[in-house]
């Protein structure tokens, strides 16, 4: 080894010595040779600008191509939890304890230029709250007819309220989980078209939005899948320097496919069984306006939002209001939202709201007070007379088990005019039976309502910081309460005794948006309701990145 | 140490100062010598940088960006823009991610910002002022 460097240390002396001869040579031959040497630089200069040229057009060539597919992603990595034992949020599904899936999520979109007109996009959501299935939120061709008229062929976002469009996109919002008072809409998609048209008048600048299609998903808060078609919109965005103010309708015709034992179902059976007769049969009148169908249900979406932003003070709010024909938590919705940058960190509080339609609570407790008055009447029926059920009674009790189990068959001169005699049902030995149906029949529809009159208000406090120009990190504490007071009803029949007094009544501290932690067969009460307590709150933490 | 070189010493510091001086030079807008557009105002490029309008000054324009990173490009989108390098991508995400807009195209440097500028009598861009060059002409300076 030593040796061989050594040689190699020669090696310049060797070079300098073979040069030696040049030296010797005439003033002539040195003028020819260095005449020589510039031509060859001149050659060598002209190959290196050949070169250049060459690598410049071969970029350009690139570019032209790269110009054409535009790739742009986003990127949120977090988790939140829920102090409230008994309660989950249920579209993110944030519990009671440290979960990442339910915000973290990842996009990436792809956009290419077809012509200078067209262009088609995609892009590609896999959220942690619903298992990291990658689903495009748009997918679409897109085609500007003007200047300022465009169109959307395909898959978009459903623009039902401000944020709707980007609600997944973190790094543009500054919360890591957006007001669920608002922002709990269980479908984000729609396939259609929509056309923008922006038009200017002095200063400000309007886009007015017009989209149709049809959408689907499914209903956490409902257990029930469903199709909103036609879904159609319309919206005016008007920007004025820091100022942005919208407004929005929107309308659907929803089809739902609810779940066997789910929500929505108990729900619809809770409402056809108040409609059956059973209520006349103990002097309780029905109170009418029980159509409830699971198809063709009409929904609106009507809202008003802003955001002023000038660089250091963010303030931006918003209300609607949901409305359908039929039964489902409807209300109005608010929030506030105030933040203030100070150079990279901006802390920022916000105050949210939602209660049902007071309207829509009027009618649903009308339907409660019947439910409980039909138990409390079956409830106080003398052992012995007075108790009438008639066939059809014990067909929508769905007693023929009963009948059949205890051998007995009702003798038509016992049931005749249509109703039978409490003393031949206690002989029969069903009466017991026809007792604890009713007064069940009286819970469901009881229970199965009370979930449709919500309320709730939160109380966030957050800090995001810029970590670089595309990352962001975020903190933010929400306080959840006033969840009203709800009551649900319980069943305390013992088998074979003869119920007195009052069916009991259970005070249940409600939930407003949140569900229990018991999944919610058997209406929303197989948990215990009573542990939930009227607050909770939801601490997370996050990353945003956008690319 | 004698006076001469102590001399030469503080004149090459001076130097080097103004050196510094001339590369954090301000930053203006630059079109086309052949350009119909003698000026703009802060809220022209405004719109036009942040994809509100397509016009300055009643006269076509095409925004002509700097790659990020660049001292030109933050300082531009700072003094000019008012609006801060994340909140900037926070605007453009929300654009982007909602098929609304797509934010200027990017070029590596004032050198290669000046070539497009002479090759399209559209074009609007920024550059540091000590870059300005014959074919391109100033119509705002940043205060």
């Amino acid at each position: 080894m030593v040796k061989k460097r050594a040689s190699l240390a020669l090696l310049p002396l060797t070079l300098c010595l073979s040069s030696v001869p040049v030296l010797a040579a005439t003033t002539a031959d040195l003028e020819k040779r260095l005449e020589q040497q510039e031509k060859k630089i001149k050659r060598l200069e002209n190959r290196l600008k050949g070169t250049r040229s060459a690598v410049k057009e071969n970029r350009s060539r690139i570019s032209a191509a790269a110009d054409r597919l535009k790739i742009n992603g986003f990127m949120t990595a977090g988790a939140a939890t829920n102090d409230g034992d008994e309660l989950v949020e249920p579209n993110t599904g944030i519990e009671d304890n440290y979960r990442a899936n339910s915000v973290s999520k990842a996009g990436v979109q792809m956009t290419f230029e077809i012509t200078e007109d067209w262009d088609a996009t995609v892009q590609l959501l896999s959220r942690g709250s619903a298992d990291y299935k990658l689903e495009a939120e748009w997918a679409y061709l897109s085609w500007q007819a003007t200047n300022d008229l465009s169109f959307k062929f395909g898959r978009q976002r459903l623009p039902y309220y401000m944020l709707s469009e980007y609600l997944d996109v973190g790094y543009a919002l500054p919360w890591v989980v957006a007001p669920i008072e608002l922002y709990n809409i269980p479908a984000t998609t729609t396939d259609g078209i929509a056309g923008v048209y922006n038009f200017r008048a002095g200063p400000v600048n309007f886009a007015y939005q017009l989209y149709a299609g049809q959408a689907s998903g499914y209903t956490e808060q409902l257990e029930a899948e469903f199709i909103s078609s036609p879904a159609w919109g319309t919206s005016l965005t008007a920007e004025w320097s820091d100022l942005t103010v919208r407004v929005g309708y929107n309308r659907s015709t929803l089809n739902t496919n609810p779940d066997e034992d789910g929500l929505a179902d108990s729900l619809l059976t809770a409402l056809s069984r108040a409609q059956d007769e059973l209520g006349p049969d103990y002097g309780v009148a029905n109170p009418g306006n029980l159509e409830a169908d699971p198809d063709n249900i009409k929904t609106e979406y009507i809202s008003a939002g802003f955001t002023y932003d000038n660089g250091s003070l963010l303030v931006m709010g918003e209300i609607a209001n949901l409305n359908t024909e039929t039964f489902q938590p409807v209300g109005d919705a608010g929030y506030l939202t105030v933040g203030y940058r100070f150079g990279k960190w901006m802390p920022h509080v916000t105050f949210a709201k939602f209660q049902t339609d007071s309207k829509a609570d009027d009618r649903i407790r009308a339907i409660q007070e019947y439910a409980d008055a039909v138990g409390k009447a079956m409830y106080g029926a003398p052992a012995v007379g007075g108790l009438t059920v008639t066939n059809d009674t014990i067909n929508a009790l769905a007693l023929g088990g009963a009948l059949a189990g205890s051998g007995a068959i009702i003798p038509s001169t016992a049931c005749a005019g249509g109703g039978c005699d409490s003393q031949v049902l206690t002989l029969m030995g069903i009466r017991d039976s026809v007792q604890e149906g009713v007064l069940a029949y009286s819970q469901d529809i009881y229970n199965a309502m009370e979930n449709q009159i919500q309320e709730q208000q939160s109380y966030t406090i957050g800090l995001v910081y810029d970590v670089t120009p595309r990352v962001k990190a975020k903190l933010q504490a929400t306080h959840y309460e006033n969840f009203g007071s709800n009551t649900y009803q319980y069943l305390n029949v013992v088998e074979g005794a003869v119920p007195t007094g009052n069916p009991a009544l259970g005070s249940l501290d409600a939930y407003g948006g949140f569900t229990t932690v018991d999944g919610h067969s058997n209406g929303r009460f197989s948990g215990d309701p009573d542990a939930a307590g009227n607050h909770t709150a939801i601490y997370s933490f996050s990353i945003e990145a956008v690319f | 140490m004698n006076i001469k070189s102590k001399l030469a010493k503080v004149i090459s510091a001076t130097g080097l100062l103004l050196a510094a001086t001339l590369a954090s030079a301000e930053v203006v807008v630059i079109v086309s010598s052949e350009s119909s557009i003698s000026n703009a105002s802060a809220k022209e490029l405004q719109q036009l940088f942040l994809g509100k309008r397509d016009y300055v000054g009643g006269v076509e324009a095409t925004p002509i960006d700097q790659e990020e990173g660049n001292d030109v490009r933050d300082e531009f989108y700072t003094k000019v823009i008012d609006k801060s390098p994340s909140h900037l991508n926070a605007y453009w995400s929300r654009l982007i991610f909602t098929g609304k807009g797509a934010p200027p195209k990017q070029y590596f440097d004032d050198s290669e910002v000046i070539e497009v500028i002479m090759g399209d009598k559209n074009a609007v861009g920024y550059i540091d002022s000590a870059s300005v060059t014959e074919g391109v002409k100033v119509i705002y300076t940043a205060q």
